[in-house]
């Protein structure tokens, strides 16, 4: 599904003639249109389903690049900041999101986010806009503090630990999009930049949490903000942000962190698995794993069993899981089947069942910090087998406590990509302000363009039919589902 | 009153000289009783006579216990999920149930064939992920963009709203004393 900018052209005052204004707005209309989809200043997208390749329409603008080359800042200034925790002014901005929110305004907000910049309902974006006035003043100052420390409580509660309300954090970032895009309708570069700085450091902010959930909702952000540039571009006469762009940091999100959370979930979230680790387990202290694995894979959202109920699962699991763990041993800790015939049952399973988890988790885990041309391909193999039935030793816990890492890796990495074939985008404006005609390849353009992420090689770039095509593949994605192009189209 | 002893050294007659050398070869032996060898033929002597009663009862324990086991496989059968390989596979899909609890089989590695039906019982042992975890484990799959929207309030305005800059400064000035 793609949407085109229209121009619109307000009538004169004129009293003509019914028919002569009624063929005269249908022409109007006629040449809007034609001028729409041919030589007007129109970014066009397709909706990013991830069904599809990402195929942005953007016209082409020369434009040479400022002076001083960081005169627009995407990232607020540091001169512009102040110590604090910004985590405490976006709580304070969530709460100042007004209360009377209906589905109408929900689907209205949706529909100023989306429809073409020409199209924007200039009257509706300011009644919502000043209807979140507060909150945004208040998202401003947050995005603005130098640190952000979302305090959840993920080291004493796991993936129990409440986290930030990231749907209104979102919920912000949309609001903000529609204050940016309002600016870009009035050509204000200067307040929609500062906007744009607002939203950069929310992603950034919101990223920088334990849970990887608050890395993909920071991800998402970063995502509504590149739109806005890709926008921004697409309008004529638009500050070049090839350096803006190569000044952002990569990666823009910390996901290490996330990463790192996500691993030992389920040792934070389940305390009797940490001490399998330390001591022999004991009858006793299966039941109580058993019994603290069932309230962490149910959130505390059972009713918590009774104590022979306990006593029966944890029989149960220890049935199911023996002949799994007595083979384990044998055959990966090298263990006698006699001296593992001698063991208490208890103590075959708390053998077995931390070292086993481990050897399921890292099996995956361990691409996760690898450049993402490496990762992703090495993850969706290892997820391939960690799937299959029969798959060595595939641990009861991981299967519940593994999620899915190569697309929030490939989200990540997205981000990323984004911004540096943007910035090849800007490259080819530059070029073509300064020399009059496309440049043959992106070697041409004398900038430092930095390769795709997604396969550690240089974008594909290709001059054709007046227009150049800037594409990443990556590897191994036959559907070409994950593919960005950016196309675009001479004058 | 005892007599007292021949202490003159006479010769015993003949009988007694016999007995006495039959004394002089007796030793004394240890005190005591066996008492695990008193306790086993206790309790041989116990199950020999009640040995008829005992079959029955351990006969008829073995069957209950077989019938029960039956009646409660016929009970849970239904819900024990199938173990066909494709499952575990599909679960983590885009498409999938991600984070669904998995068959037995693939969930660990189960080894011997012929076990379907005890399984099957076993499975409904295992922990079944929360709603929350199975959330998680879809937002992580598919992006943000699987985050439950924000729902729609009911547009009733709450019943302490925030007040307004320009309703702040007349409250602030009252309570200085001051005028707006």
């Amino acid at each position: 599904m793609t949407y085109t900018h229209r121009l619109r052209r307000d009538g004169g005052g004129q009293k003509w003639s019914l028919t002569l204004r009624i063929g005269c707005v249908a022409a109007a209309g006629m040449l809007g249109t034609l001028l729409a989809r041919t030589a007007c200043a129109q970014t066009t997208w397709p909706e990013r389903t991830g069904q599809q390749p990402t195929r942005v329409i953007i016209p082409l603008h020369p434009s040479a690049p400022q002076t001083p080359d960081l005169q627009y800042h995407l990232l607020p200034r540091a001169s512009d900041m102040h110590a604090g925790n910004a985590a405490l002014g976006y709580a304070a901005a969530v709460e100042m999101i007004p209360p009377d929110r209906t589905a109408a305004e929900a689907d209205e907000l949706e529909t100023l986010r989306t429809e073409p910049l020409a199209d924007l309902d200039e009257k509706a974006a300011q009644k919502i806009l000043a209807n979140y006035d507060h909150a945004l003043r208040q998202l401003r100052l947050a995005a603005r503090y130098d640190y952000v420390d979302w305090q959840t409580d993920v080291f004493n509660r796991g993936l129990d630990a409440p986290l930030p309300s990231l749907s209104f954090l979102r919920q912000l970032s949309n609001v903000l999009t529609v204050a940016i895009r309002l600016d870009l309708k009035h050509r204000d570069f200067a307040a929609a930049v500062e906007k744009l700085q607002t939203g950069f450091a929310l992603a950034r902010h919101t990223g920088e949490g334990h849970a990887l959930i608050q890395t993909l909702v920071g991800a998402a952000i970063a995502g509504a903000m590149t739109r806005e540039v890709e926008e921004w571009i697409g309008i004529d006469g638009s500050p070049n942000l090839f350096w803006p762009l190569a000044y952002m940091p990569r990666p823009l999100l910390d996901m290490p962190r996330a990463l790192a959370f996500e691993k030992d979930a389920a040792y934070l979230s389940i305390p009797e698995l940490r001490q399998m680790r330390a001591r022999p387990l004991t009858v006793a202290g299966w039941t109580r794993f058993v019994a603290g694995f069932q309230s962490a894979s149910s959130g505390g959202d059972v009713e918590p069993p009774k104590t022979y109920e306990q006593q029966l699962q944890a029989t149960g699991l220890a049935l199911m899981i023996y002949p799994s763990a007595k083979q384990y041993l044998i055959e990966r800790q090298h263990l006698s089947p006699e001296d593992v015939d001698k063991m208490p049952v208890a103590e075959v399973l708390g053998r077995y069942f931390p070292d086993s988890f481990d050897a399921s988790m890292d099996r995956t885990f361990r691409y996760v910090n690898l450049p993402p041309a490496v990762a992703l391909p090495a993850l969706r193999k290892a997820e391939r087998d960690f799937g299959q039935p029969g798959g060595m030793y595939t641990n009861l816990l991981a299967r519940i406590f593994l999620p899915s890492l190569d697309r929030a890796i490939f989200i990540n990495a997205n981000t990323n990509r984004t911004l540096d074939a943007l910035e090849a985008v800007e490259g080819v404006r530059a070029y073509a302000a300064e020399h009059h005609e496309l440049p043959a390849n992106l070697a041409a353009l004398g900038l430092p363009i930095p390769n795709d992420p997604m396969t550690a090689r240089p974008f594909d770039y290709r001059v054709e039919n007046g227009g150049v095509t800037i594409t990443s593949v990556p590897l191994e994605d036959p559907a070409a589902r994950d593919t960005l192009i950016y196309q675009l189209t001479g004058p | 009153m005892q007599e007292p002893m021949n202490e003159g050294g006479g010769e015993l007659p003949e009988e007694l000289k016999a007995f006495e050398s039959r004394l002089a070869g007796v030793r004394p032996a240890a005190a005591g009783i066996d008492r695990d060898r008193m306790l086993f033929e206790a309790g041989r002597a116990a199950g020999l006579s009640g040995a008829k009663r005992a079959r029955w009862v351990w006969g008829a324990g073995t069957f209950g216990g077989w019938a029960a086991a039956a009646c409660v496989a016929l009970v849970l059968w239904p819900h024990a999920p199938k173990a066909t390989p494709g499952n575990s596979s599909e679960a983590r899909g885009p498409g999938g149930d991600v984070g669904a609890p998995q068959n037995v089989q693939a969930v660990e590695n189960a080894p011997r064939a012929g076990d379907s039906v005890l399984a099957g019982l076993l499975s409904n042992f295992l922990p079944q992920p929360s709603p929350a975890l199975r959330e998680r484990n879809l937002i992580l799959s598919r992006g943000a963009d699987a985050l439950p929207d924000l729902p729609p309030s009911t547009g009733i305005p709450a019943a302490d709203p925030l007040p307004e800059s320009y309703q702040l400064h007349p409250l602030l000035g009252h309570a200085k004393g001051f005028r707006s």
